[in-house]
């Protein structure tokens, strides 16, 4: 059911893209069995390890103002098989900028690392994830060069959450040129996310489908049912909607909005929820300006906030969806095998990825008969239990 | 507050120590004006880092630095092109300080990179109690020429309270900074101390970012509302998570200048004690399970190292969970559970040098692979690991090899390791994976030396050590790890005086 979800998730997001973007996004298929690169825990163990995350953790993923979740995926999410990091509509990838591989020699160009490229079959036709060399092998005069100028830059990190199917180019390359990170320029084909799972459409229909999703009850005569925590009746909602239970966006996404259903919550004005939460975007080609590129990037102590050694890079709108964060020398050296592990090892918890809720323009109206009805409150999607 | 008794502690940056990296600094210890006829300037002289560069604009040549840690802040911050807007305040409660909070304090600290060039803390002696002194500090700031750390502390002078007296690389810490107490500590540079350095860090503040592990229920109320302690705090309070890492940053920096040691010529010395990490631990963190989620860092169990030095073999396609996430999922804790919190862990300095080692191409990561399969399911405090090097710096003190054979130390240290690892480099396969060398196989194999049963490849190791993490994650791994948090830290309370208080070792402090 899970690579099913997938599947369907990426052509939701394919459905979307026209041009260009078609082109670069091969539909996702099955992986082919053996120890998965995604969780393999039943709906059950998933959502059992999501709430105690979610709820007996120390990060407050519901707030009044915002769902929001770190860009680091659970365990189980890994590069065995495939290259599957990058879950949590957030990809993310490394840069290294070399010095020259002999004393006095020509220093080599900037270099992205383990960044997704998009779907390729192979001799089996399975459609396998591509990425980017993950590692870089040092020569020792490059070893003696770094360990020697501490303070230069040679690596940093790439967090985007700039949806695979919103169009670029990104308004600071109106002239033509556009900023640059490590002498990369800031473009769609480098920073854009380009899974299918990670577009616009995608979130939006997940946030859809679980404001309209059928009631989940647990068992009244049993108080011990687990379902009677509203975490856990959103995470099976996202089981049976998805399967993508195992992700720590998808289960609080749908456990908000389960609540703002189960309390009758609506906007004032009468307009669509998700497509207020979560607006529809031009997608490449498409006439149109971009008023929202992707969910926002912050860290748990604010929204506009980020991790010590992180900044927002320029895109010349106020979308906070691309993030560098510092690479030290030590990490360049050190971590050459797979650099991009570094940066989710080094700011994957503290980076986060957050959906902004509009709570002054958000009513909610109890149902009188609702199983759940006695626990709401006036933000009924600050799951605390 | 019974309760709060047992919970252990984190000394977090035990400021102060006091190695003096240049043997020709003899004359920086004590009150600066006991240094010699030349004053302040003197005793500075040769230090190029950003306290010291502050101290010769406002010290006195007895010593004397006006105002209390602000001015000191402001000054140094001053010198590092630092805002003052940057600057933030971290606190931990001290156990073995009745739980005293120590706030520490950075500047440019946007940039764990910057931001490691200097730290300040408060000390839990106080004339104000039960407020904070802001005129009791310690500082240690990176000195970029000579790449180590150089200390400092001031302590209140004058009865109308005029200012700090100085005092330059204070002798009295440097334990806490500088490896256990039964090690010769003079090749250990002296370090950046966090004990809880990751999520939860019990007993440090951790808001705003993430919600305290037995933080705000602990601190004694008089103290959080006291005038200097809560001034410090004021718009600049800041998580444990954010001090994590400026303290790696710090660790970054010792270790990478330790390693440079490698391109020195041979010299058995320095070689050796670039060794001893892979060996002998000589720091320990202290880990801790999140709140009641269950999730507790794998290096609880098993050596992070193990996992990272996988890692080098190749980045991706490994199919096991401990090297790949790292992370140990015990179920969650049912009614009556106490969560495990404080195990010790090999050190985080520690490791990095072994790692080092590695991507330097000093040693391979096979070779270290194969330290690490001795005794590994004792990943912290194993005798037996120490043992093989402390005989075989035994054995090379009464026969040294013949260094003229050696350029440099990179060059030396292969051999040496050679020599610690005689009869645990096996014929066949890559290393000998000896899970526990107490158990009674392994000690009938040990004794007669007939370890070939025990010779695996580095897969076939992985997979025993998959097959002990999966078990671990079943209800019996709670025990097992509350009893290694016991034996480990049984020990750790004997040998480390930065070690925090852990619950359930006061009975083998005392001998019960």
């Amino acid at each position: 059911m899970m690579w099913r979800a997938i599947s369907l998730m990426v052509c939701l997001g394919l459905c979307a893209c026209g041009g260009d973007a078609a082109k670069e996004e091969p539909v996702a298929g099955n992986n082919g069995g053996g120890k998965t690169d995604t969780p393999d825990d039943s709906p059950e163990d998933s959502c059992t390890k999501r709430r105690a995350d979610a709820l007996y953790g120390n990060q407050a993923l519901f707030t009044a103002e915002m769902v929001r979740w770190s860009v680091s995926d659970v365990e189980g999410v890994n590069n065995n098989n495939q290259d599957d990091r990058g879950q949590e509509y957030c990809e993310f990838f490394a840069m290294v900028h070399l010095p020259a591989e002999v004393e006095d020699g020509e220093r080599p160009g900037p270099q992205t690392l383990g960044r997704i490229l998009g779907f390729e079959e192979d001799a089996t036709g399975f459609e396998r994830l591509v990425t980017t060399d993950l590692g870089y092998e040092l020569t020792d005069d490059q070893i003696f060069y770094i360990e020697d100028y501490e303070d230069e830059t040679f690596g940093t990190c790439v967090f985007t959450s700039w949806h695979s199917d919103v169009k670029g180019p990104v308004p600071a390359c109106d002239g033509g040129e556009c900023p640059e990170v490590l002498g990369v320029p800031v473009d769609a084909d480098v920073f854009r996310m380009k899974l299918g799972t990670n577009s616009n459409e995608a979130a939006s229909a997940l946030l859809a489908d679980c404001l309209h999703s059928d009631p989940i009850v647990g068992d009244p005569a049993n108080d011990e049912d687990p379902l009677h925590s509203d975490f856990y009746r959103g995470c099976i909602a996202t089981a049976n909607l998805y399967g993508t239970e195992w992700r720590r966006s998808d289960p609080a996404v749908c456990a908000a909005a389960v609540r703002m259903r189960e309390c009758g919550c609506s906007l004032a004005d009468g307009a669509d929820l998700a497509s207020t939460l979560i607006p529809p975007q031009p997608h490449d080609g498409d006439e149109g300006e971009v008023e929202f590129r992707g969910f926002p990037l912050g860290s748990w102590s604010g929204f506009d906030k980020l991790p010590p050694g992180c900044s927002y890079v320029n895109l010349g709108d106020s979308s906070q969806t691309v993030v560098t964060c510092a690479l030290s020398g030590a990490d360049v050296i050190d971590h050459a095998s797979d650099l991009k592990r570094r940066c989710i090892d080094k700011y994957g918890n503290d980076l986060v990825v957050q959906v902004p809720i509009p709570q002054g323009a958000v009513t909610c109206d109890p149902p009188e008969d609702g199983a759940y009805t006695d626990t709401c409150t006036d933000t009924p999607w600050v799951v605390t239990q | 507050m019974k309760k709060l008794l047992w919970l252990t502690l984190v000394v977090g940056l035990a400021a102060c120590g006091g190695d003096a990296a240049d043997p020709d600094d003899d004359g920086l210890g004590g009150k600066a004006d006991e240094n010699g006829t030349g004053g302040i300037s003197e005793a500075l002289d040769g230090r190029e880092d950003p306290v010291a560069a502050y101290l010769r604009k406002v010290a006195s040549d007895e010593g004397v630095v006006p105002g209390t840690y602000q001015d000191v802040l402001d000054g140094v911050g001053e010198q590092m092109g630092c805002d003052p807007s940057t600057q933030r305040t971290f606190v931990i409660l001290l156990t073995k300080a009745d739980l005293f909070p120590r706030t520490m304090f950075t500047v440019c600290s946007d940039d764990p990179t910057t931001a490691s060039q200097f730290f300040l803390s408060t000390q839990s002696e106080s004339g104000l109690m039960p407020d904070v002194d802001p005129r009791n500090i310690r500082m240690f700031a990176w000195d970029s020429s000579a790449r180590t750390y150089r200390t400092y502390e001031m302590t209140p002078y004058g009865e109308a309270g005029e200012g700090m007296k100085l005092d330059i690389e204070p002798a009295r810490c440097r334990s806490c900074h500088t490896g256990p107490a039964d090690m010769d500590s003079s090749a250990i540079p002296f370090s950046p101390v966090m004990n809880e350095l990751v999520n939860p860090w019990t007993l440090w503040n951790a808001e705003p970012d993430f919600r305290s592990h037995k933080f705000e229920d602990t601190i004694d109320p008089d103290v959080a509302r006291a005038r200097v302690y809560s001034e410090m705090l004021d718009g600049r309070l800041d998580s444990a998570a954010n001090f994590e890492k400026h303290i790696r940053a710090g660790m970054e920096r010792v270790t990478t200048a330790r390693l440079r040691a490698r391109r020195n010529d041979a010299n058995l010395g320095e070689s050796m004690a670039l060794l001893r990490p892979m060996f002998c631990d000589e720091t320990l963190n202290y880990v801790s399970e999140n709140h009641d989620t269950g999730d507790t860092h794998a290096s609880a169990a098993i050596d992070d190292a193990i996992r990272r030095l996988f890692l080098t073999i190749r980045g991706d396609n490994w199919p096991y969970d401990f090297i790949n996430d790292g992370k140990l999922r015990l179920p969650v804790p049912q009614a009556g559970d106490e969560p495990v919190a404080v195990i010790p862990v090999r050190g985080e300095a520690t490791i990095q040098v072994e790692l080092s080692l590695v991507s330097r191409r000093v040693l391979t990561v096979e070779q270290a692979l194969r330290v690490r399969a001795l005794d590994w399911k004792r990943p912290a405090l194993s005798e037996f690991r120490c043992g093989l090097f402390e005989d075989a710096e035994a054995r090379l003190a009464i026969t040294p090899p013949d260094l003229s054979a050696y350029a440099r130390n990179s060059d030396l240290i292969p051999v040496l390791y050679d020599e610690i690892m005689s009869g645990f480099i096996p014929a066949s396969g890559d290393l000998i994976s000896l899970p526990d060398v107490s158990s009674e196989d392994a000690v009938a194999a040990l004794e007669t030396g007939a370890l070939d049963g025990y010779a695996r490849t580095n897969e076939e190791f992985a997979q025993e050590v998959e097959a002990w993490f999966d078990e671990l994650q079943e209800p019996g791994g709670r025990e097992w790890l509350e009893a290694q948090r016991i034996e480990r830290g049984c020990v750790a309370q004997a040998r480390f005086s930065a070690a925090p208080h852990i619950p359930g070792t006061d009975s083998c402090e005392t001998g019960d």
